[in-house]
């Protein structure tokens, strides 16, 4: 009995990795198929409209639901449940062909009724997606045919598909399975979801109705650790294969020189910043503004609090914006003697005190103390005040916006239009001319000029010292050396797992679109 | 007669010493608390370094003659680290016993005077109070004020109250229960007196000795609460917030750990010693 | 006398009850006066007032606040915990997931600590003064003194990073009971040791008192051994303290076991609630109390019935 039951498992385990090895190709039949992913932060929930947690987006984006177009690790757009679009010349109507034979995990097909149905819930505020106002210039979407989708905006916006992509709101939905969406996820996507232990973990399957290639793996565990010496520990001694992201780079010396792990240190559209209260006390003035980020030696940031993995950067920009311009950062170099300087002339030059409100993020804990020492070297005192995150969402970033500094990783990919948001808590003196010049970027119909247009607002926010950017982090994943398929960066909010494997090579396409090898 | 009765104190106080010196556990948690008390009192105007003074080129550096204990992620010494949570300890554990006497304490012994529906309300609201784990009081707090030293003595304080209520009232109970009090009370002696005279004075050496054992036990609530991040906040030195950040580094930098564990270590060690000296102490007396 | 005693355990459930009242009310005025919403959670940095607001009608926290109240008092008895604001999950379902963990995990640590607490305690007890006590007694002191983080980093480090002994971390859930009960021993070890020092002190010093009573003392002069007539007298009134300490530590061993649920990755109620009050998933926090609740006050009533049966003497009397 015992013997035909074990019989049973093995052939279906040789199915399984048959299965996996036909489908990509690569997988040898003794590999394993099953993966855990070690995390730290665990997603609030399981429904990734409803909830901004990035936690959510991690697992569920692409892996679980698709949108029309995705992002690749290196941030460019593939075609996904479309597969090509037309754009109007008056930059108002997107075309979308769609992928036909595509199935719900739940046995429905997919249609151009499915785009209607998701787009329309996005825009649609009382639905209450956290990325709605992304998606509020759509006036309107149509489905001419099963495979067509027709989408009209409301104004040009040259942002329009890139953000569809990367946000939870392009997710495609099926109707009939929405009003179970928090309890049971059902998408397109090459997994399907199995079971939740809150806090604890998550478990994926391949999904058997998947129209892509099957993934290698056919059972993906994101496990959760609070605690990151715990989560150390679990992938040295073998219980996990993956760790995401290290929030606390420093812990990567555990893994450094070990030959048994990979480290990949990729990039992000983290900005970690030292946020500015534009309009409170001395912080008011550019020169004090200008003097306090003098005061400051990212570089010593970077090198204590990242581990170096990162870059420094001194605007809202990310190498991995189409409007980068590097030159930018190499503006107000430490220079405590011109600090100093600018303060005097500020009429400070006795300086001052200035509370900074510390989210509970490593990242900030560990800043905080860092430039509290900075900043009393040009004679101005810093007040450490711990601030719990959801006090932070309700006195720092909304209402009475009662801060003067904080230090919070911006995560959003090219959020830059923030600077043109007059309500947006950096109270930035500058708001309403960025905002004309934003406008201006989206409506051009070149690409050409729309970067131009983006430029000048990098460069403007720069010389405003409108925020205290501090650095671009690197996301650092840690695995076992035989995995293969991970995303080089952390571009996307999505993990993407569709191509992770145990052994074998991946095909150069897919290594040119990001995935490692 | 005034001569007489200074020579009997004398003696009295000289043989309290003598018995004092002679109990091991009292000794030893005297001395243990001495110099923890006494290195927060030093840490309050001097230590080798500033606690929070950052040293971006010496990080993690070993023992040497500069940083007699090494010096942590950041370059700040950890000495001066330790020397500083001993303040903080002091505070959380002394505020926190002292807050829970004050509170406790006369509810206590008014719930063991008073045999009616008062006394029944104390007693209930004590078990209520007592099914509030400090965990769950310090989480509320932090997540309501922000985490701080302070929530952390209010936690521990609360914690404490209804422990305090129930050991005053038992000791108390049995002093009022006592011949020469009921006989006191048939003549008409008032409550207060009575408490004053023979309640407070019978009941002292167990109070006493609870306080001291719940501070013992507060250094480790605090270490667990400060650990989980809900107690005193970076860059601020405590001995759970150190051990918790040098966890990282165990495996290149035990040593790290081993320093502020030791201190909570000797630390109850300490508090606990002294608390079962001054039972042993009571024990005797009153054995005799 | 069994007519006064079901009275008496009908009256303690009474006042169980009643307090049971007056705690939801605690918590739950104390959560609604916390500033910040579960909906500028939910919504996070994409938060703005307008639809700070939408979110909160659609989470119903727009009702009043005792309205608020009676809902979720009425869900309760009967017996239905609600919905999370962040996760829309079941509540119920949750909480008794956690519980499994935690559950077994304090039972667990309190039977080690026994195993460790009872010997040490008689042993030291009975050689008081020889230097066979004075061992027991420095070892009970040290083990009151080890904090259960500093327990359980060691345990970590030496039984399964050194040794591979035990899981690191981790739970695989009670359909593998055997790799469940193997996840469970390092944190429950960690709970346990300093469960049986303090055991360990309150046995010894109980069984010392008993030693010195009359009644042994009468015993011992009918020629019994110290031993013996401890065996058959003073046993079961020594067990009161411990009995009262075994339930006073019911509630520190639930504190001590969300550090450690922390420390070894375990899903059980102290992450939980941890998570809730950071999300400000209010229900889910309220719900929690009231179980810790419940369970620290009946707890605490059986400890008080128990002494009934345990002493002769106290029968009875209230």
């Amino acid at each position: 009995m015992l013997k035909s039951r074990k019989t049973v498992i093995v052939a279906v385990a040789l199915a399984l990795t048959t299965f996996g090895f036909v489908g990509s190709g690569l997988a040898s039949a003794s590999a394993p198929t099953t993966l855990v992913i070690g995390s730290q932060v665990a997603p609030p929930g399981l429904d990734p409209t409803s909830n901004a947690s990035a936690a959510i987006d991690e697992v569920f984006d692409y892996n679980v639901y698709q949108h029309l177009y995705q992002l690749n690790p290196k941030g460019q757009l593939v075609p996904t449940l479309a597969t090509s679009y037309t754009l109007s010349p008056n930059g108002l109507t997107y075309t979308f062909k769609l992928r036909s034979g595509v199935q719900f995990s739940n046995g429905d097909a997919f249609t151009a009724k499915n785009v209607v149905f998701s787009l329309n819930r996005a825009a649609d505020p009382a639905n209450g997606y956290p990325y709605q106002s992304l998606v509020s210039d759509v006036a309107s979407v149509t489905a001419p045919s099963d495979t067509t989708a027709v989408v009209t905006l409301t104004h040009a916006d040259s942002q329009f598909l890139y953000n569809l992509a990367a946000y939870s709101n392009g997710v495609i939905l099926d109707p009939n399975a929405v009003s179970t969406i928090a309890t049971q996820p059902v998408g397109t996507g090459p997994f399907t979801f199995v079971s939740m232990v809150p806090n604890y973990d998550i478990v994926l399957a391949g999904s058997p109705t998947f129209w892509g290639t099957p993934p290698a793996m056919r059972q993906i565990i994101w496990q959760y650790f609070a605690n990151p010496t715990t989560m150390d520990s679990a992938l040295q001694s073998g219980q996990i294969q993956v760790i995401d992201n290290l929030n606390s780079p420093s812990n990567v010396s555990a893994f450094k020189g070990n030959s048994a792990f990979q480290i990949i240190a990729g990039p992000t559209n983290g900005k970690i910043d030292l946020t500015v209260n534009n309009s409170k006390g001395p912080l008011k003035s550019l020169k004090v503004r200008q003097a306090l980020y003098y005061a400051l030696n990212r570089p010593a940031i970077l090198k204590t609090v990242g581990a170096g993995y990162g870059t420094v950067i001194s605007s809202d920009q990310v190498p991995g914006d189409p409007w980068y311009t590097p030159s930018v950062n190499s503006t107000y170099a430490y220079n405590p003697t011109k600090a100093k300087a600018l303060l005097k002339a500020a009429g400070y030059p006795h300086g001052f005190t200035l509370t900074l409100s510390v989210p509970p993020y490593s990242y900030a804990t560990e800043a905080a103390p860092l430039v509290q020492a900075m900043f009393a070297a040009v004679g101005v005192k810093v007040i450490i005040k711990p601030i719990s995150w959801p006090l932070w969402i309700s006195n720092v970033f909304l209402g009475s916006q009662n801060y003067q500094l904080t230090i919070i990783d911006q995560v959003e990919a090219r959020d830059i239009p923030e600077y043109g948001d007059c309500s947006y808590y950096f109270n930035y003196a500058g708001c309403k001319a960025v905002n004309q010049m934003i406008n201006a970027a989206n409506q051009a119909t070149s690409d050409a000029a729309m970067v131009t247009g983006y430029k000048a607002v990098v460069k403007k926010i720069n010389a405003d010292v409108a925020n205290f950017w501090l650095y671009n982090p690197d996301q650092l994943t840690v695995a076992a050396k035989d995995v293969i398929g991970l995303p080089s960066g952390g571009l996307t909010e999505s993990f993407n797992m569709q191509y992770l494997a145990r052994s074998g090579t991946l095909s150069p396409s897919l290594i040119a679109q990001g995935f490692l090898n | 007669m005034t001569l007489l009765a200074g020579k009997v104190d004398e003696a009295q106080r000289r043989s309290a010493f003598r018995r004092w010196r002679a109990n091991p556990s009292a000794l030893l948690g005297t001395v243990i608390v001495g110099v923890i008390a006494l290195t927060a009192l030093v840490s309050l105007v001097w230590t080798p370094y500033g606690p929070l003074a950052i040293d971006t080129n010496h990080t993690l550096s070993a023992m040497s003659a500069s940083h007699w204990l090494g010096t942590d992620e950041y370059g700040r010494d950890t000495l001066s680290r330790l020397m500083a949570s001993c303040k903080i300890t002091m505070y959380v554990g002394g505020l926190s016993v002292l807050f829970a006497t004050a509170i406790g304490l006369p509810l206590g012994i008014w719930s063991a005077w008073n045999k009616g529906w008062v006394s029944q309300l104390i007693l209930r609201a004590a078990d209520v109070l007592y099914g509030f784990p400090a965990l769950l009081a310090a989480s509320l707090f932090a997540a309501a004020f922000g985490a701080s030293t302070n929530t952390v003595v209010l936690a521990i304080g609360i914690a404490y109250i209804p422990v305090f209520v129930r050991v005053t009232r038992s000791a108390a109970l049995v002093i009022l229960n006592a011949e020469y009090v009921l006989a006191a009370l048939a003549y008409g002696r008032r409550p207060f007196a009575i408490v004053r005279k023979h309640v407070l004075p019978g009941i002292g050496s167990i109070i006493v000795a609870q306080m001291s054992l719940l501070f013992s036990i507060a250094v480790l609530a605090e270490s667990g609460l400060d650990y989980l991040g809900l107690g005193t906040a970076p860059p601020n030195s405590s001995w759970g917030t150190m051990l918790q950040s040098a966890q990282n580094y165990l495996s290149s930098d035990a040593l790290l750990c081993l320093w502020p564990s030791l201190a909570i270590v000797l630390c109850v060690l300490g508090f606990s010693l002294l608390s079962e000296g001054v039972s042993e102490l009571r024990d005797e007396r009153g054995g005799r | 006398m069994s007519k006064g005693r079901g009275w008496f355990v009908v009256r303690r459930l009474g006042v169980v009850l009643s307090s049971l009242v007056a705690a939801s009310m605690l918590v739950f005025v104390f959560l609604n006066v916390l500033p910040g919403s579960p909906a500028e959670v939910i919504l996070g940095t994409q938060s703005t007032p307008a639809s700070v607001a939408a979110l909160t009608i659609q989470l119903g926290l727009n009702k009043p606040i005792w309205r608020q109240y009676l809902d979720w008092m009425g869900g309760l008895v009967n017996g239905n915990f609600g919905v999370s604001y962040i996760s829309g999950q079941s509540i119920g379902h949750e909480i008794h997931q956690a519980l499994l963990v935690t559950g077994p995990l304090v039972l667990l640590a309190m039977l080690i600590g026994l195993v460790i607490g009872v010997p040490l305690g008689l042993t030291g007890a009975l050689y008081k003064g020889r230097w066979l006590g004075s061992v027991v007694g420095g070892l009970s002191q040290i083990g009151i003194a080890i904090p259960s983080v500093v327990a359980g980093i060691l345990l970590t480090v030496g039984l399964s990073i050194k040794l591979h002994l035990f899981p690191s971390s981790g739970f695989p859930g009670w359909q593998d009971p055997w790799g469940s009960l193997r996840a469970l021993v390092l944190p429950a070890f960690a709970l346990g040791v300093v469960e049986g020092a303090i055991l360990a002190r309150y046995i010894r010093a109980a069984v010392m008192e008993q030693l010195r009573s009359d009644y042994l003392r009468t015993a011992r002069s009918k020629g019994l051994r110290r031993s013996q007539a401890l065996r058959r007298h003073g046993l079961r009134v020594a067990a009161i303290p411990v009995v009262t300490v075994l339930g006073l530590e019911i509630a520190s061993l639930i504190v001590g076991a969300i550090v450690v649920e922390n420390i070894f990755a375990l899903p059980g109620v102290g992450m939980m609630l941890l998570n809730a009050v950071n999300n400000r998933d209010l229900i889910v926090v309220q719900d929690i109390a009231m179980v810790v609740v419940t369970a620290v006050l009946l707890i605490n009533t059986l400890v008080d019935l128990s002494y009934q049966w345990l002493d002769p003497r106290l029968r009875g009397r209230r």
